[in-house]
């Protein structure tokens, strides 16, 4: 395997989807140092976002939204 | 109450039920929203026009994906006409051809330093990920957004952007590779990463 190769492989990889075996990708993992770093840091980047804490929402916005969905409320 | 329980009773008119469903989402779709057209204000209008919008249709919602996938593939199409609408675009600005044949081998890879997340405080992480990820062309930030940080599946992505699924595989590698190298200039580890492009290129090509 190319490191092209592994970098069009590298988000199956990172998400282990589909249904490759992953033998060759590690071999090449394991032998070639600049790939580990990309596999690591680009694993890293996603786990920053994943892990990225959601800001509570404003009780003023929740409000207003409440107020829009009642005056939308069909009458019945 | 579980989500299933939410969806039927808010079908059947229970207007408290979808008040709790609308709370359990509301910060993920605001901030969705503000990913996508950038500014807190049209953010704002389009979790309105969002939730308004599922409300209406609230009887069509199959509950065959979670409520969740339905209100963001509504939230994304708002958030989109939104910047339409702003830029006077005709085109969806997520039709544009990407594929610039641009070599995707990073010309440098280095290693970071440990703990990244320890390494700032943490609305100064909070700022460079909004930053980073801001600077990113529509496409990629859309769907690295979607899959990445709302955790919708390929399939998900590429029905709610309405690509083809190897578009959402490719614009994620590109946002993936992209982002990497725009947050390793903060994380990378002191006196690595130096060497010259050519000689940084990973090895094993030959």
């Amino acid at each position: 395997m190319r490191c092209t190769q592994l970098i069009a492989e590298l988000c199956a990889y990172l998400d282990q989807e589909g249904p490759q075996a992953w033998a060759d990708f590690e071999a090449h993992l394991a032998a070639c140092r600049k790939c580990r770093q990309l596999v690591e840091t680009c694993r890293q980047t996603i786990l920053l976002y994943r892990s990225e804490p959601l800001p509570p929402l404003p009780a003023a916005i929740h409000s207003r939204l409440m107020t829009a969905v009642r005056r939308a409320r069909p009458a019945k | 109450m579980p989500e299933a329980e939410l969806v039927a009773a808010a079908q059947g008119g229970d207007l408290g039920a979808f008040e709790q469903l609308m709370q359990r989402y509301e910060p993920r779709v605001l901030r969705l929203a503000m990913r996508i057209v950038g500014n807190e204000a049209d953010a704002e209008d389009v979790l309105q026009e969002a939730f308004l919008k599922a409300y209406a249709k609230l009887d069509s919602f199959q509950r065959q994906s979670s409520f969740y996938t339905w209100v963001v593939r509504i939230a994304v199409n708002e958030a989109l006409m939104k910047l339409r609408r702003r830029r006077g675009d005709r085109e969806l600005p997520l039709d544009q051809e990407l594929d610039t044949g641009e070599d995707l081998l990073p010309r440098e890879v280095e290693d970071w330093r440990p703990n990244p997340e320890q390494q700032m405080a943490r609305q100064e992480l909070q700022d460079l990920l909004n930053q980073n990820i801001a600077s990113l062309a529509l496409p990629y930030r859309v769907v690295f957004q979607l899959r990445d940080v709302e955790g919708l599946s390929t399939e998900e992505t590429a029905d709610a952007l309405h690509l083809t699924v190897p578009a959402v595989k490719s614009r994620l590698l590109r946002a993936r590779l992209q982002l990497r190298d725009k947050l390793s200039r903060y994380f990378r580890r002191p006196g690595d990463g130096s060497l010259p492009a050519g000689a940084a290129r990973p090895e094993g090509q030959a």
